[in-house]
């Protein structure tokens, strides 16, 4: 996905990401598996884009919570919103 | 005198380069530990522009699977362009003292494609994807970790004899360019850099077996 942000970005703009990442969250919890670094941060990323701010500060504490080595740069973000 | 002088220091040479294939020295990544990696955008040496995101956007998963917490790369790529940065050579560039400073990682992988892409021949077409990579400590500047990986997937491998081989190639040139071979060789190729035992990286802490491996 993060590859055709770069080769098609008009195939992968905010919405279409965020509609495949809410997916993933959703597949991850019915099969109970962890998701992996970034992908909070990634997903409050576009949403932050959107103008969605909520959405994006709960994120970026999501990323936080479950990565601590993220804190600082989630602190950073969190600040900018 | 000089005839048998020269044959010796050859043979000094040989047996000096010989000894660089010495196995992977892992105490500074073991001194060390990190627990973050940042990994910007890498150096594109090839001639095709699409290498350096095919490249990155495959190393996360290996380097998650490793056990290590990996800063998300299109977002710090957003980020690092926003703040006057614009291109992967100005990123490889920027003082380690920053990086501290904004992302908080322990370790920053900074890589190079040196080959990407396929190369079509009379009867055959072979994809190639040639990475250097290395691993410096954010606090000290110390390399804690080098690797490199070269990856190659030929269209002749199927085989089936003259006429086989050249249908397969045909086949394999159209899809080639259509389906991008070489974005599909990446994650191969990061799995074997980053991944491989007494190569590539120890476990970071996420792993289960985080500082339980077997280190040579």
């Amino acid at each position: 996905m993060v590859y055709g942000m770069y080769a098609a970005p008009d195939q992968a703009t905010a919405d279409v990401q965020i509609i495949q990442l809410e997916k993933d969250i959703q597949i991850a919890r019915s099969q109970n598996k962890p998701l992996p670094p970034g992908f909070y941060a990634h997903l409050g990323y576009l949403y932050s884009q959107q103008g969605k701010y909520d959405l994006a500060r709960s994120a970026f504490e999501t990323e936080k919570k479950i990565f601590p080595e993220s804190a600082v740069l989630m602190d950073r973000f969190i600040s900018r919103l | 005198m000089k005839k048998i002088v020269l044959p010796i220091v050859g043979l000094i040479l040989l047996a000096v380069l010989s000894g660089c294939v010495a196995p992977m020295d892992y105490t500074a990544l073991r001194n060390r530990r990190p627990r973050s990696i940042l990994v910007p955008p890498p150096l594109n040496d090839s001639t095709e522009p699409l290498a350096t995101y095919s490249w990155l956007s495959t190393v996360t998963a290996p380097l998650a699977e490793q056990g290590y917490y990996v800063f998300p790369v299109a977002v710090v790529d957003r980020f690092f362009k926003e703040n006057g940065l614009p291109s992967s050579y100005e990123m490889h560039q920027a003082p380690l003292n920053k990086i501290d400073e904004i992302f908080g990682a322990d370790a920053v992988l900074y890589t190079r494609v040196k080959q990407y892409g396929t190369k079509y021949m009379l009867i055959n077409s072979t994809t190639v994807v040639e990475v250097d990579a290395k691993l410096v400590d954010v606090k000290t500047g110390t390399t804690l970790w080098e690797g490199h990986t070269l990856n190659q997937m030929s269209s002749g491998d199927s085989g089936g004899g003259v006429i086989g081989m050249l249908v397969s190639a045909a086949v394999t040139q159209i899809i080639n360019t259509s389906t991008d071979q070489a974005h599909q060789l990446c994650p191969q190729a990061n799995a074997e850099l980053l991944c491989t035992q007494n190569r590539g990286l120890l476990f970071g802490p996420y792993h289960p077996q985080y500082q339980s491996e077997q280190i040579p």
